[in-house]
């Protein structure tokens, strides 16, 4: 039959790329849902190769799109080359009760075409410390041992790069050749390292082909070349993506379909089997409805998408959404708290500079909250550096102050400007939800309603951090450090999780231990929904690991005719 | 008082703050000004972008500001800024970042904020990213420790 399948993936992105290669090694007719637009990998990148001058305002966002998109003109990597590729505000519209900027990409890939590339595994402390210092009113049904060989698995697959730094807090995995520090990141870390001895500055570990091995050949993909214009999409496919790797990949076994511009309305229950029977959808353009139906549904839309449509997927037996017989579904959403950033200047290494354009920046691990809770807040966080010349919009001291003179000073590297942020972990309380508004959007789907703020947790975190950062900077040699609260709302972040969480005990918890709804054993959630805590790692590489090990456990599954 | 009237999209290059731009984009500049054409695409652009990526409040208090500018030009020298000599306006342009003579305002705000937009034309174009600043299209490799001679300019980013 046309619309059967054996799994249906709802959603293309990180996770759900992962999910539809897993299947379709392992045999399984495999379909997936996008609702969004298809996405040629190289051909569908426009403005992957064009430079400032070829494009009307160099790349900036004109007044109107600004106004048009107060949230989305709030994310970092949304501009004049890349605004094809972000969901415009206004086109599927959401309830913020607190302010909320909810960054999507609806096009196959997801907003795997425009991530940050960032990839760390979790450590075991990250799993353990909620139940050992009793935060998120849940417990990890896992620990860092039965994601290790998954974590692996996907390393090898996509490409990372990063050194073994044989770290408790941040293990090291399969790697390609590591990225360099430059000369004044180095320094400071040396500096960090003296005075700070439980505070180890390492080179970030990212998503980039700094090799490429046999099994990225296959994949068809090249080495990276230091451009870091990698969010208007990699025509090189140098780093990972749904569309450079894994849906190609999933597609040369022959048991791929994919069906774009359907968007998921829910999930069909069937009470007779006790088990989901399919996927209800509506076409983009046309609105008709399909119905699709599988073995095994993984729900993989996104952390906020995913939660709407279980709570959308309504039955007798389900009247609050799919999952939701505990009232859980929705809630104790979590996210990362960037808030906190100190700036500073070096004044070392200024017969040094560096060459091409490195896609990630130093790491230090959480140093937090390790061996239990020994400060006033809980969880822990990441901090992030890099150090970079200045360039020509700097405030020249002295001398001229226009003509020749001023140019030709202003075309060469000015001092080393530092910029050091958190990357906090939050911890998920039930009073940050997503839910579902009376509203319906123009496909009759009820609009998500957000009730996602920060909490004291956080407010603590953040002055620790803002101290913390500032002492390190000093003990470092730098000057000028300014301490800054952006004060930015949840969702910028761009790494919301929870509402589904894993957890042993289904009175509390939405999945259990491998990802399987506890109301209903042929869903799986492995995108950012399922996690139980955020810990303070780049969480990407967690979905992609956790969406291996369920697919692998969902196809022994359905052979030994379980599902 | 001198006033400068916003202009619908897609600028007219003869245009009064196009001119007034463009004289200003060539003393902000000095030897790398280089406009073959004689014509105003600089100040255009800059006007262009203005009127596009600012909100009115700002475009406002811009033109605002140039536009008494101006005034001190046509009360000191019976001339718009464009019209003075090369001397006159280096003149002129010297007093407006002198942060110790306010010519006509509390700061040199609007002077500095012009001046970037300057150099944001300039670096941006493909005349100040490739022939000024060092162009890598392509790097091909990251390397974190090069040495820095004197007379090496900023890799464009």
């Amino acid at each position: 039959m046309e619309n059967q399948f054996d799994v249906i993936v709802i959603g293309s992105g990180i996770s759900g790329g992962w999910a539809a290669k897993e299947f379709c090694d392992l045999g399984f007719k495999t379909l997936v849902l996008e609702r969004g637009r298809f996405v040629e990998h190289i051909s569908d990148y426009p403005t992957a190769m064009k430079e400032s001058w070829e494009m009307e305002q160099r790349g900036a966002l004109t007044a109107k799109t600004a106004q048009e998109n107060p949230v989305l003109s709030r994310c970092y990597a949304y501009s004049d080359f890349t605004q094809h590729l972000f969901v415009p505000d206004n086109a599927h519209p959401y309830v913020q009760e607190k302010p909320f900027d909810w960054i999507r990409g609806y096009h196959l890939g997801g907003k795997g075409l425009m991530w940050a590339r960032q990839v760390q595994r979790w450590s075991n402390n990250e799993f353990t410390s909620p139940r050992r210092d009793g935060y998120g009113s849940l417990s990890w049904p896992i620990a860092y041992k039965d994601l290790a060989p998954w974590y692996a698995h996907v390393e090898k697959f996509i490409g990372v790069s990063g050194n073994k730094d044989g770290l408790d807090e941040v293990p090291d995995g399969e790697f390609l050749k590591a990225w360099e520090m430059n000369a004044a990141e180095t320094s400071i870390k040396e500096k960090i390292k003296t005075h700070f001895p439980e505070r180890t500055p390492i080179i970030g570990r990212c998503a980039h082909l700094t090799e490429v091995k046999e099994i990225h050949k296959k994949q068809g993909r090249n080495a990276c070349m230091a451009r870091t214009r990698c969010e208007r999409g990699c025509p090189l496919g140098a780093y990972f993506s749904s569309n450079s790797s894994t849906l190609p990949w999933a597609e040369k076994t022959g048991n791929l379909t994919i069906h774009t511009n359907q968007i998921v309305a829910g999930i069909v229950y069937d009470p007779k089997t006790k088990k989901a029977s399919g996927v209800e959808t509506i076409d983009r353009h046309s609105k008709k409805k399909q119905r699709f139906s599988a073995k095994v549904i993984f729900v993989n839309a996104a952390t906020i998408n995913t939660n709407a449509i279980l709570l959308n997927s309504t039955s007798e037996a389900f009247p609050n959404g799919l999952g939701n017989s505990n009232g859980n579904l929705g809630k104790y959403l979590a996210f990362h708290n960037y808030r906190g950033k100190v700036n500073a200047t070096f004044k070392g290494n200024l017969d040094s500079y560096y060459y091409g354009r490195r896609p990630t920046s130093i790491m230090i691990p959480n140093f937090r909250n390790i061996k239990g809770n020994d400060v006033n807040f809980k969880g822990g966080y990441l901090v992030n550096y890099t150090a970079s010349r200045e360039g020509w919009g700097r405030t020249q001291e002295g001398g001229d102050t226009f003509g020749t003179n001023y140019i030709e000073r202003a075309a060469k590297p000015g001092p080393w400007s530092v910029h050091m942020y958190m990357q906090g972990e939050t911890i998920p309380v039930k009073e940050n939800e997503v839910r579902l508004s009376q509203q319906v959007d123009p496909y009759g789907i009820p609009s998500p309603v957000l009730n996602v703020g920060y909490t004291a947790n956080d407010e603590k975190m953040i002055a620790d951090f803002l101290e913390q950062a500032s002492q390190m900077l000093r003990k470092a040699g730098c000057e000028n450090i300014q301490q800054v609260d952006s004060k930015q709302a949840p969702g910028l972040d761009i790494h919301e999780m929870g509402g589904a969480r894993m957890g042993e005990d289904p009175s509390v918890a939405v999945t259990n231990a491998h990802n399987q709804l506890h109301d209903c054993k042929n869903v799986f959630v492995t995108d950012g929904a399922c996690m139980t805590s955020t810990g303070t790692k780049n969480p990407s590489l967690t979905f992609m690991a956790m969406t291996a090990r369920a697919a692998n456990f969902a196809a022994d599954q359905m052979k030994q005719g379980l599902l | 008082m001198t006033s400068f009237s916003p202009l619908p999209l897609g600028v007219s290059e003869k245009s009064a703050e196009a001119a007034f731009l463009e004289s200003f984009a060539r003393v902000v500049l000095g030897d790398y000004y280089k406009n073959p054409q004689a014509s105003l695409k600089k100040g255009a652009f800059i006007h262009c972008f203005i009127e596009q990526c600012w909100n009115k409040e700002d475009h406002q208090l811009f033109w605002e500001s140039a536009a008494k500018l101006q005034d001190y030009c046509q009360k000191n020298y019976q001339l718009t800024f464009e019209k003075l000599s090369d001397v006159e306006q280096q003149k002129i342009t010297t007093l407006l970042f002198d942060s110790k003579k306010h010519l006509f305002e509390e700061d040199n705000e609007w002077a500095v904020l012009t001046r970037q937009l300057v150099l944001f034309e300039f670096f941006s174009g493909q005349k100040g990213a490739t022939e000024v600043l060092r162009h890598l299209p392509l790097p091909g490799r990251y390397e974190g420790n090069i040495p820095l001679l004197p007379t090496d300019t900023l890799f464009r980013h």
